[in-house]
């Protein structure tokens, strides 16, 4: 230890720290008022309580386990109707994207047939009956 | 006769008297500690009472792998910080009118060169206080370091930075005022 350090030890014990009669008798009795409510922390408690706890819960255990197998069995549900819950979906319906495309082909067939009797009315003034 | 741990163990098992053995080992202690961290010797009278009353409260919490001293000074600690009220706070770093002080107080007019005044006036609360449980009460820096709930790198650094300026102001101080060397 080196003077400095002597130093800071000699001084701080300069410094006086009374404790006043007052200061004793105000100490001592907060303690006791502590002490007075202070919860019992980790007290021990003796045998026969954690024997009786156990027994308690054992029996408690054993009593449900006992009144649940007494039960009736509960009867089996009452059969559901499934065949309006399994109706199948209507598999004909056109699907959205096609209908315009059909009805368009629709017409292209419809004009090419017009188109072939109107040739094939031509080419019979012309030539005669043509055989199909 | 018990040492501190037996006393220690009895009065987690509710022994007041065994407490009260404690409290008489570490009051002056403290009280001194105190003294140097509120601001009224009323303050620090108050902050020892709440100090034992707590540690007697909550000594279920005490593990003995800590020092008693280290548990019982975080303790005080916390409580004389709690006895300021924020106006206080806020001027504790301009406190040195040393007329005030309740360590003034107790230091003695014959003692004025009291290294602790000076330390009060350039070391900051923690550092003062890292500084007087290094070297007033001999604690490790690991110690240190719980008590006032800091790293221990933040011990080491403070108790240097400390010791430094404490040394330039007791230089600056002895030159100032040569006729007081003998008192230091």
């Amino acid at each position: 230890m080196d003077s400095f350090e002597e130093r800071l030890k000699r001084d701080a014990a300069a410094v006086r720290a009374d404790i006043s009669p007052e200061l004793e008798n105000r100490l001592r009795a907060s303690l006791e008022s502590a002490a007075a409510v202070k919860p019992k922390a980790g007290t021990r408690r003796p045998v026969w309580f954690w024997l009786a706890s156990g027994l308690t819960g054992t029996a408690a255990a054993l009593t449900v386990i006992a009144v649940l197998n007494r039960q009736e069995p509960a009867p089996p549900p009452a059969a559901v109707a499934v065949e309006p819950l399994l109706s199948m979906p209507n598999l004909n319906v056109r699907p959205a994207m096609l209908g315009p495309l059909e009805d368009e082909l629709d017409k292209l067939k419809s004009d090419l047939e017009k188109a072939e009797r109107v040739v094939r009315e031509d080419v019979e003034t012309l030539l005669g009956e043509v055989p199909r | 006769m018990l040492n501190e741990t037996q006393l220690i163990e009895r009065a987690r098992g509710g022994s007041i008297r065994a407490f009260t053995r404690l409290v008489e080992a570490y009051r002056e202690r403290l009280l001194r500690f105190l003294l140097t961290r509120c601001q009224s010797h009323a303050d620090a009278e108050d902050a020892l009472q709440e100090t034992f009353v707590n540690a007697y409260r909550y000594l279920h919490s005490y593990r003995a792998e800590w020092r008693f001293s280290t548990w019982i000074y975080r303790i005080a600690i916390r409580n004389a910080s709690s006895q300021r009220s924020p106006v206080e706070v806020r001027e504790a770093p301009d406190l040195p009118d040393e007329s005030d002080g309740p360590l003034e107080a107790c230091i003695g007019e014959q003692s004025r060169q009291n290294i602790w005044l000076a330390a009060k006036r350039v070391l900051n609360e923690d550092t003062y206080a890292a500084m007087w449980l290094r070297y007033v009460e001999d604690m490790s820096i690991n110690d240190i370091a719980a008590a006032l709930e800091r790293s221990e790198s933040w011990a080491k650094v403070n108790l240097l930075r400390g010791r430094k300026a404490l040394a330039a102001e007791i230089a600056r101080l002895d030159a100032a005022h040569p006729e007081d060397l003998a008192c230091g």
